[in-house]
């Protein structure tokens, strides 16, 4: 057996293909409702299959890009899955633990958390993790633990814990230029700082990104990093855009399908600006991009992380590219949907210009509804369903500006989507604000997140029946499904006179 | 690169006593930033509160500087902890001395002893 020193890992809600359908992740992001723990962390996140190493046939995107990069600088370094990481006590001389949610302190989660006043699994599953036997084990061997990823920031917050699990450096950042010295130091015994924060100076350019070396949930590859919209609640935009050469992308894509993940997930803040002239998309990295992907997973799915409404509105519009797209490389063999998150935020032109005033770009922001609904029809017309976020509590937000939203959820009633409300966390430039409380909620919130909750019930039982989890082998997860459907209906009707007083007081 | 003896890596002391204005740190360091280009930062800090629990107060800091690379290291509590570091830093003219709140006893003299300006917050 390879004895590793460096150990990648993260806790069950990360390390899982969520059945091969990234949105049933996000059920992780909840608390478990009216079922054991058990239950929801098998609807969430069932074990991966693993190779006699107890290495991962598939791992989060992020511990691969570390991971490729030790193994690139020479370190003896893998990604072993939770319940195998006991295998290298001996040999461990660095554990890293990763997520993009330690404590559910991200969106939604926290959203859920507050509504539901219980704690989400993917906090109770990494607490556990952190807590297990095997990890007390590895510090009493003087193992040193770094934990890093987008949610390493929430170990701020969590100081007593920090403690407790003996820590040694919370990392945060794109850390391709930095990981090797860190490890090395680590190694040599050196003292590590208690924290690091790549900045935007720092990021990696596109040749010092590596290569996986290992299949990706979900078959998710990187194509471009950065974003140029500059809105202020997202840290993304912070740092420098880049994209991903074409070459480089089918490279990651055919170590997939050598580990065997047949799908596509093309990973980016925006998927429809890879290539583009700044904020306008173009036509043939597009379309070059998708022939190419195509061509290499054949009856494979092809999904997209996100898209900008106003990306997609303006590649439909000027080009009949969003259609093109979908036409000739999405929808053809098996196919028959495409899935993206997407961002509302807001439905106030108002606010959408203080807090994100080029989220509309190439539009004026003043037609910011508009442009989300155009957007919305599009993605109805062509099999394109997206799962779409609300900012609640977004800083300067005001009663009418939550009105608004709410006339605009109504116009979005027509179109097929999953439309989720957040509650502002402080990330970005706005990293210094307060967080959206529960004793922040009005009326006008209460209002919009019940609204949302019918659009998304309505629209997930169509998606449920028609489009989603139509392989035989998910007939029991599209069961717990429609079970979960039909209870939180039931609990909302029970529910509804209760809030409806609430909003006509 | 985010080394102790990086050149192109700035560094700050900071010893957090009882009391003091974080936010007053907060706008000293990114005046700092600003006035200096910095882009890499490496903050030391001596703290009788003990590691990590410094980062309760130290964390308004953290979330005010997102334009430059960070690095935070826990030093001691102590000013032994602190003569010791001052004593390990290779550069001592552009080492800067931020003291917020009450200074342990015979740091200030210390200071003085090797002119070393600090700042009190």
């Amino acid at each position: 057996m390879t004895e590793y020193e460096v150990i990648i890992t993260s806790d069950r809600t990360m390390m899982s293909n969520h059945h091969g359908k990234e949105f049933l992740g996000f059920l992780a992001t909840g608390p478990a409702i009216n079922m054991p723990e058990k239950v929801w962390m098998w609807l969430a996140a069932p074990k991966l299959g693993v190779d006699e190493f107890g290495r991962p046939k598939e791992a989060p995107y992020g511990l691969r890009k570390v991971e490729a990069k030790l193994v690139d600088e020479g370190f003896k370094a893998a990604i072993i899955d939770p319940d195998y990481i006991h295998k290298y006590l001996k040999s461990m001389k660095v554990l890293m633990v990763g997520h993009h949610d330690f404590f559910a302190y991200g969106p939604p989660s926290i959203g859920w958390w507050v509504i539901t006043g219980k704690e989400p699994v993917n906090r109770l599953s990494l607490m556990r993790f952190m807590r297990s036997e095997v990890v007390r084990k590895v510090k009493e061997r003087g193992v040193k633990i770094i934990v890093g990823g987008p949610g390493a920031w929430q170990w701020l917050w969590e100081l007593d814990f920090w403690r407790e699990c003996g820590v040694d450096l919370v990392i945060e950042g794109e850390v391709e230029r930095v990981i090797g010295d860190v490890v090395r130091k680590a190694l040599n015994g050196e003292e590590l700082p208690d924290y690091m924060y790549v900045g935007p100076s720092d990021t990696p350019s596109v040749g010092e990104i590596p290569v996986i070396k290992g299949g990706s949930v979900n078959g998710l590859v990187e194509i471009m990093r950065g974003c140029p919209r500059g809105c202020k609640f997202c840290s993304v935009t912070l740092r420098p855009l880049r994209f991903i050469p074409l070459d480089k992308i089918c490279e990651e894509i055919k170590v997939n399908l050598r580990a065997g993940v047949r799908s596509v997930i093309l990973h980016s803040e925006d998927v429809l600006l890879y290539g583009a002239d700044g904020i306008r998309p173009k036509p043939d990295p597009l379309i070059k991009l998708h022939s190419v992907v195509r061509s290499l997973v054949k009856d494979g799915n092809i999904a997209w992380s996100h898209v900008s409404l106003s990306a997609l509105k303006y590649a439909e519009e000027e080009y009949k590219l969003v259609s093109n797209i979908v036409n000739n490389y999405i929808r053809v063999n098996k196919q028959v949907f495409i899935g993206v998150e997407v961002g509302i935020e807001t439905g106030s032109s108002r606010l959408a210009k203080i807090i994100m005033p080029a989220k509309a770009a190439p539009y004026p922001v003043e037609i910011w509804p508009d442009v989300v609904e155009d957007a919305f029809r599009i993605m109805h017309e062509n099999y394109i369903i997206p799962a779409a976020t609300l900012i609640l509590g977004l800083p300067g937000e005001e009663s009418d500006d939550v009105v608004k939203t709410a006339e605009l959820l109504d116009r979005l009633r027509p179109y097929r989507s999953i439309i989720v409300p957040m509650f502002f966390v402080p990330l970005g430039t706005l990293k210094y604000k307060d967080w959206f409380r529960k004793h922040n909620i009005g009326r006008e919130h209460i209002d919009v997140m019940l609204k949302t909750f019918y659009h998304t019930v309505y629209w997930a039982e169509e998606i449920l029946e028609k489009f989603y989890l139509r392989e035989p082998y998910l007939v029991p997860v599209k069961l717990g499904l429609k079970l979960f459907i039909q209870y939180v209906k039931w609990r909302m009707s029970k529910l509804k006179p209760e809030i409806e007083a609430i909003i006509r007081a | 690169m985010l080394t102790n003896t990086s050149l192109d890596t700035h560094h700050i002391v900071v010893v957090l006593g009882d009391g003091g204005s974080i936010d007053k740190l907060v706008s000293l360091t990114n005046e700092f930033i600003i006035k200096r280009g910095v882009r890499r930062l490496f903050i030391h800090v001596i703290s009788k509160d003990g590691r990590p629990k410094y980062f309760e107060r130290f964390r308004h800091v953290l979330q005010s500087l997102l334009h430059c690379s960070l690095i935070i290291k826990y030093e001691g509590s102590t000013t032994d902890d602190f003569i010791k570091l001052i004593k390990s830093t290779h550069d001592l003219s552009n080492l800067v001395v931020v003291l917020v709140g009450e200074s342990p006893t015979g740091l200030k003299g210390f200071l003085k002893e090797l002119g070393i300006n600090y700042i009190s917050v």
